[in-house]
């Protein structure tokens, strides 16, 4: 039971640390890298 | 008794899902129409009668994949009908004037006679990838999608249901063999114990969700509805994300444990032959610390992670290093080897849980009934009791002692 409860907690420990890792990896990642993209302001082709 | 008869009721359940999966596979296709803003909806939707909704659906249907719903209801009779001999006519043409009148229109045809173009070029776009403008391959992923991994994932896990719960029902559990002697010996350690149930937890967690991902589209939305299950689906994406982590650390982490002693040896193939001794009563055949079937679901755990890591991160990283094109097919193929990898550690879950007597506590506490080591991993007990084998790691096991059977 012991070793149970620790796989599970250290399961879910690194599932939340990965998770804010992924949130910083997002938000500091370039946009090149998805398929979301910006246009430059004087852009004529942007809406 | 009682657990064979749960088994035989789990396989009747199982055989219903199995009856669905099959009327869902050999089914005609199904298409969803699109009504919003066509029937009276909220205030801002416009409002229309039944013949535009039949118009729009029979507009949908025009979209089907002809290949399987044949020719178009607005094709005509084409002028090979068939039994149309090659020279007749009404006006008495020969043959190679009838050829010849289809070689005139060659050029005004050859738009509609060939097969779907791939079109790329460079787009105004930012993006590399837009410069894709058509891409008939996204027909033949969606069917794939849609047909074989869609339907493949109900017959493999409800097919392993199934046929894991009428093997427990035709066989009962797997006995020790022989009678509990009192005394245990340890078979994993602590660590190779915990490390095993963060990578249980973690492909439990994976293939949850992952399953969530793969029919949100196809049974999600009809059965909670288009907000629901867009959240549940949306949640089960960053959690099947955050979970990537610990699954690989345990997998590489057993591949340091066990790799050496997951090699082929010549316990094996006898092994093999008699089905690890698992279809009768007799004494099973002998095994080393992990037995032919041990190995095999340690090398599909290995490869299964592999692929998935490698098709996961191309996923996570869309366009980084291919195009659309390759990208559709490392979807089907994460979606296909996570459906395999399920149904895989579906038979080790059954097999180290209900199928055999005594399995759970190897994993559990760690140590398992002497009389349960001799029976099912002769070789093993006998080397780790050997006097060499004192002091030693436990992984080749320590002497028996006289602690009494858990």
């Amino acid at each position: 039971m012991t070793t149970f409860l620790t796989g599970l907690a250290l399961a879910l420990a690194l599932a939340v640390a990965s998770g804010f890792a992924e949130q910083l990896l997002d938000e500091s990642t370039p946009t090149a890298f998805y398929t979301q993209y910006t246009y430059p302001p004087s852009d004529p082709v942007a809406d | 008794m009682i657990v064979r008869v749960l088994g035989g009721l789990v396989a009747l359940a199982f055989a219903e899902l199995l009856v669905l999966t099959a009327i869902e596979t050999f089914s005609p296709p199904t298409m969803v129409v699109p009504t919003n803003g066509v029937i009276a909806g909220p205030a801002d939707d416009i409002p229309a009668d039944q013949a535009a909704l039949d118009a729009l659906a029979a507009r949908t249907s025009l979209q089907d994949y002809r290949g399987d719903t044949g020719p178009s209801p607005d094709a005509g009779t084409g002028v090979l009908a068939e039994g149309t001999p090659l020279s007749p006519g009404t006006t008495g043409e020969s043959g190679a004037a009838l050829v010849n009148s289809w070689l005139a229109n060659e050029n005004a045809d050859a738009g509609i006679l060939r097969e779907a173009q791939h079109l790329e070029g460079h787009a105004s776009l930012p993006a590399a990838q837009y410069g894709v403008l058509e891409q008939p391959e996204g027909r033949d992923f969606r069917r794939t999608h849609n047909g074989l991994i869609k339907d493949g994932g109900g017959w493999l896990i409800f097919g392993a249901g199934f046929l894991l719960a009428a093997f427990l029902l035709l066989r009962g559990r797997v006995p020790i063999g022989r009678s509990s002697e009192g005394t245990t010996i340890e078979r994993f350690d602590g660590i190779e114990r915990t490390n095993h149930w963060m990578t249980a937890v973690s492909f439990l967690a994976l293939a949850l969700t992952g399953l969530v991902l793969l029919y949100n589209k196809n049974l999600l939305v009809s059965w909670l509805g288009a907000e629901a299950a867009s959240s549940l689906t949306s949640a089960c994406l960053f959690i099947h994300l955050a979970f990537i982590a610990p699954f690989l650390i345990g997998v590489g982490l057993m591949a340091v444990l066990w790799l050496g002693q997951n090699l082929p040896d010549r316990y094996d193939w006898p092994w093999l032959k008699r089905f690890g001794g698992m279809l009768g009563d007799g004494e099973h055949p002998p095994a080393a610390r992990f037995n032919a079937g041990q190995k095999i679901i340690f090398w599909g755990v290995m490869l299964g992670a592999l692929v998935e890591a490698a098709s996961g991160f191309t996923l996570i990283y869309p366009f980084f290093w291919t195009d659309v094109n390759i990208l559709q097919w490392v979807l089907i193929g994460h979606a296909g080897v996570g459906l395999l990898f399920i149904a895989m550690i579906m038979g080790h879950i059954y097999i180290g849980t209900v199928g055999m007597v005594g399995a759970i506590h190897a994993m559990w506490s760690g140590r398992v009934d002497t009389a349960w080591a001799k029976a099912h991993h002769s070789v093993w007990y006998a080397r780790a009791t050997s006097p060499e084998a004192a002091g030693e790691h436990p992984g080749s096991g320590h002497r028996p002692d006289p602690a009494p059977a858990e």
